[in-house]
């Protein structure tokens, strides 16, 4: 689904080098790395945000360069480290912003429209929130709006960039879990920023590191320990 | 260098100032004790002419509070020797009458200027322009060789009058604009006559333009009472016209004219709201000064213009044809103005056909 | 909506205040059956109606020209002149006055100076916009365009006669009173085709919300966004400040007043609710106007800070609580 080639990541120079590597759908993939690594702007690089300044970066097989914006919308969805506390908003309004590129421009929602963001909300327990105010929850909660208006997006590849920070041990379970979930039931791509190492190494088979060696993006796969993810991610060799 | 070379003058300036030196602006003289007889002095408010003792005095009063402003001793005067700054076209006028053109060595601005004299005279470079009253620098005037300046005074000092004055050079305050009888306002023909040594010549042309004024009213006042009349214009959202006894409203009850605010109170316009003065005037008969020569004009100043019958009928009346000249003159004029009103307004005026002033407004 | 029947009711008394009692029966006549010639007719047609139209279309549209300011640079202070538009009016008519040219002089004349204007710093500031991407750069500019046009007109009114500087300084107080019956019909073309392209954007405003990084993810085209937002904010607000001159207060205030009142974020409802709610507050202010006439005339202007202002507060306290 996201396939690099000699892709070199970065604003003016070369933070993160990636070679050959291939995200496919159907997994969840945890991006670990130190501080400084370059995993927000390898995040970024993917959604569009950058561009990458050397090699090709493929998305469903088209050159990310090529992709416009409301097509890249409908393949990619993004959930930011932190969601500004909006007033006057609800929650429900606030995840159905994830269907807008479906929207006509009048900006109605369709009964599909609506089902879909029923189900999102559902889909990570929320639902009994829909009505309350944005600015009225936690922080956890917030996020998990945040969550479920990516989800509500319907993109077969979702980013979030370290969507566990603010939520409590159980709820960073669930969303690791519903993650997971998405990834093999709904076939989608899911990469997700973290520093939650032993939640990583307990859960998930699939970790992309960055700045590995020599700047070097590495994939593990199988079941990792943590003791290892630490040496690859911080060069403790 | 410009300075010095005025500061070094500044004796024989004073040799040649039509006052004496030893008295500046006459604010020093001592109040008489003796008694003062007021003089020939009918209609005006703002200035008297006294005798105290065998000194005339001309007094000049402030409008507003009534105080008085300035005092000016005729014996003190040498107007063999002015040479005036005249900032207002009123004064143009006056002075005009009494023949005087020539000693007028500066003026606020030419294109205001409607008198022939003047204009030669700028052209050979006797008199200057010097702008607007209250931003005139003090060495274009000292340089002037002026040793009276006119101007029209709102309740303030001339700017700079002070240092004028420690160098010979007289300030007066001109407040025939704030007389709001006709005849009061034309009466200040006596103060320039008083300054320039032409008391009687001022006497006389005052003597016969009252007759002639009052004149025109008796006979007005025989015919019939014309149909009314709408005057001033819009500004903004109000319509300013003259109050009940202001100087044109006067002039209006004067030539027998019906003019709705003629019984109001105060000098100066009055503000209405639109709906009302159209509501109260739609069917007058004449449009009296609104401001503009041309219909096409008015219609744009004032969008609502056409709604009056007056418009409609192309009865609107301005001076505004002679601008410059009606500026000047008609101050000093006023029986020409009301007979102008008279013959607008009153169909069966048996006079020649000559205005001096007003006419239709062109297309 | 209940906001409707609103404006027809204030639309109404707004119509009978006034300084001169006018019966029902003369208005259906003045709208409908015009004689020319009856006196409280012609006052219906052509003082009252404009004037109440023109309340409707300022209200209405300076708020909503307001509403899309605050919604492109996620910032509750901007306002319709934010970005200078209402300035580059205001020197486009200084300079047209003291030209002295009689045609620049005249209504039209300054009207068509005030649109001229408009469009020209929209123009200006829309070129500005596709260099910088960051909004507050944007918004940075537009205040410093305001502030050098802004000096720009202290200079012409420190270089005019006395008679041109009263006419400026009337024309900058504001009237609702200068527009003429027949001028109605361009006016709510143009502030129905502007109101319209409105709509169309509800979409993109709604994901604005988000911040433009984020819209940009969801699909919107941020540059052809801000184009329509400038493009419209320009139209609205030259065609009102060319009919009425420059007018405070109404396009900062009532978006978030909408806001406050509705509680949503979405841009349909506040659309509407900033038409209805802006054209209400400026026939509630011109009531005033009119009822004070007698007495004293206020500036439009005035009254829409003086009454507005303390309003404002009141309903910010009282959700607060």
């Amino acid at each position: 689904m996201i396939r690099f080639e000699n892709v070199n990541i970065g604003y003016h120079e070369a933070l993160l080098k990636v070679k050959f590597t291939e995200l496919t759908r159907g997994h969840a993939y945890a991006l670990i790395g130190e501080n400084g690594s370059g995993k927000s702007t390898f995040l970024k690089t993917i959604s569009g945000q950058i561009s990458p300044f050397e090699g090709r970066l493929l998305i469903n097989d088209l050159d990310s360069n090529g992709i416009v914006n409301k097509e890249r919308s409908r393949l990619i969805s993004f959930v930011p480290t932190q969601t500004a506390v909006i007033s006057n908003i609800s929650v429900f309004d606030f995840v159905g912003l994830g269907r807008t590129p479906y929207l006509n421009a009048l900006g109605r929602f369709s009964k599909k429209d609506i089902e879909i963001i029923e189900l999102a909300m559902s889909q990570l327990n929320i639902s009994h929130l829909r009505q309350k105010m944005l600015n009225e929850l936690s922080d956890g909660e917030r996020q998990l709006s945040a969550i479920a208006s990516a989800i509500s997006q319907e993109t077969p590849i979702i980013l979030l960039d370290e969507p566990t920070s603010y939520l409590d041990y159980r709820n960073k379970l669930l969303v690791l879990e519903k993650v997971k979930d998405l990834a093999k039931t709904q076939n989608k791509c899911i990469l997700f920023s973290t520093h939650d190492l032993d939640m990583v190494s307990e859960n998930l088979e699939t970790v992309v590191c960055a700045r590995g060696k020599n700047k070097q993006l590495e994939l593990l796969l199988g079941k990792i320990s943590k003791e290892k993810l630490i040496e690859v991610a911080f060069n403790f060799v | 260098m410009f300075r010095f070379l005025v500061y070094f003058f500044i004796p024989t300036v004073c040799g040649t100032s039509f006052i004496s030196c030893s008295n500046d602006s006459s604010k020093q003289i001592p109040h008489s004790k003796e008694k003062s007889v007021s003089l020939y002095v009918k209609y005006a408010k703002n200035f008297k002419i006294i005798l105290e003792g065998d000194e005339q005095i001309l007094v000049l009063f402030d409008p507003t509070s009534g105080k008085v402003e300035q005092r000016f001793n005729q014996s003190e005067l040498k107007p063999e020797k002015i040479k005036i700054v005249a900032l207002s076209s009123t004064h143009i006028g006056m002075i005009h009458v009494l023949n005087a053109d020539n000693l007028i060595c500066g003026v606020s601005n030419m294109i205001y200027v409607a008198n022939k004299v003047f204009k030669v005279n700028f052209e050979a470079g006797l008199v200057k322009e010097y702008g607007e009253e209250n931003n005139i620098p003090l060495e274009n005037l000292v340089s002037s060789g002026a040793n009276l300046v006119l101007y029209s005074g709102f309740g303030k000092e001339f700017p700079h009058q002070k240092q004028l004055e420690k160098l010979g050079i007289v300030c007066l305050a001109n407040y025939d604009w704030r007389e709001n009888h006709p005849l009061g306002k034309a009466e200040w023909i006596k103060v320039f006559g008083f300054f320039l040594g032409k008391e009687k010549e001022a006497n006389d042309y005052f003597d016969k333009i009252e007759k002639e004024y009052l004149n025109l009213v008796e006979e007005a006042s025989k015919l019939k009472t014309s149909k009314s009349i709408i005057s001033g214009n819009v500004i903004g959202d109000l319509w300013y016209a003259p109050s009940g006894d202001s100087y044109n409203s006067v002039l209006f009850r004067d030539a027998n004219i019906k003019y709705n605010y003629s019984e109001t109170d105060g000098t100066g316009s009055l503000a209405i709201p639109l709906e009302q003065i159209l509501k109260e005037n739609k069917g007058c008969a004449f449009w009296i000064n609104p401001g503009t020569e041309t219909f096409q004009k008015l219609r744009k100043m004032n969008s609502k213009a056409a709604l009056f019958n007056a418009f409609k009928n192309k009865n609107v009346y301005c001076y505004s044809q002679k601008g410059n000249y009606f500026w000047e003159m008609s101050a000093v004029e006023p029986q020409k103005v009301l007979s102008d009103l008279i013959q607008i307004t009153h169909p069966d005026f048996n006079v020649h056909n000559k205005m001096y002033f007003y006419s239709k407004l062109n297309e | 909506m209940i906001c409707f029947f609103a404006i027809i009711l204030f639309a109404f008394l707004h119509l009978f205040s006034g300084t001169i009692q006018i019966s029902f029966s003369d208005f259906i006549n003045g709208l409908f059956k015009y004689d020319s010639e009856n006196v409280n007719q012609i006052i219906v047609r052509n003082f009252r109606l404009p004037r109440m139209m023109m309340a409707i279309v300022s209200g209405a549209g300076l708020s909503v020209a307001g509403l899309l300011m605050q919604n492109l640079f996620n910032n509750p202070l901007a306002g319709p002149n934010i970005l200078g538009i209402s300035t580059g009016s205001s020197l486009f008519v200084a300079f047209s006055i003291m030209s002295g040219i009689p045609f620049f002089v005249s209504d039209i004349g300054i009207i068509a100076s005030a649109l001229i204007g408009a469009m020209l710093f929209g123009l200006i500031i829309l070129a500005f916009s596709l260099f910088t991407k960051s909004h507050s750069s944007l918004l940075l500019i537009g205040i410093m365009i305001g502030s050098f046009s802004g000096a720009l007109v202290s200079i012409l009114q420190s270089v005019s006669d006395a008679q041109e500087l009263k006419i400026f300084t009337i024309w900058a107080m504001g009237s609702l009173q200068q527009v003429e019956f027949g001028q109605l019909f361009l006016i709510q073309t143009i502030f129905i085709i502007g109101v319209g392209l409105t709509f169309l954007l509800i979409r993109a405003m709604n994901a604005l919300v988000l911040g433009s990084n984020q819209a940009s993810l969801l699909g919107i085209n941020i540059r052809m966004v801000r184009i329509l937002v400038i493009g419209i904010t320009s139209i609205l607000t030259g065609l009102i400040t060319a009919f009425c001159g420059p007018i405070a207060f109404v396009g900062l205030a009532v978006p978030n007043l909408v806001k406050i009142i509705f509680k949503t974020q979405n841009h349909k409802v506040l659309i509407l609710g900033s038409i209805a709610i802006g054209a209400i507050f400026m026939l509630i202010c011109d009531i005033f106007v009119q009822l004070l006439d007698k007495y004293i005339h206020l500036p439009i202007n005035a009254i829409t800070s003086m009454l507005g202002a303390p309003f404002i507060v009141f309903i910010i306290l009282k959700k607060l609580k």
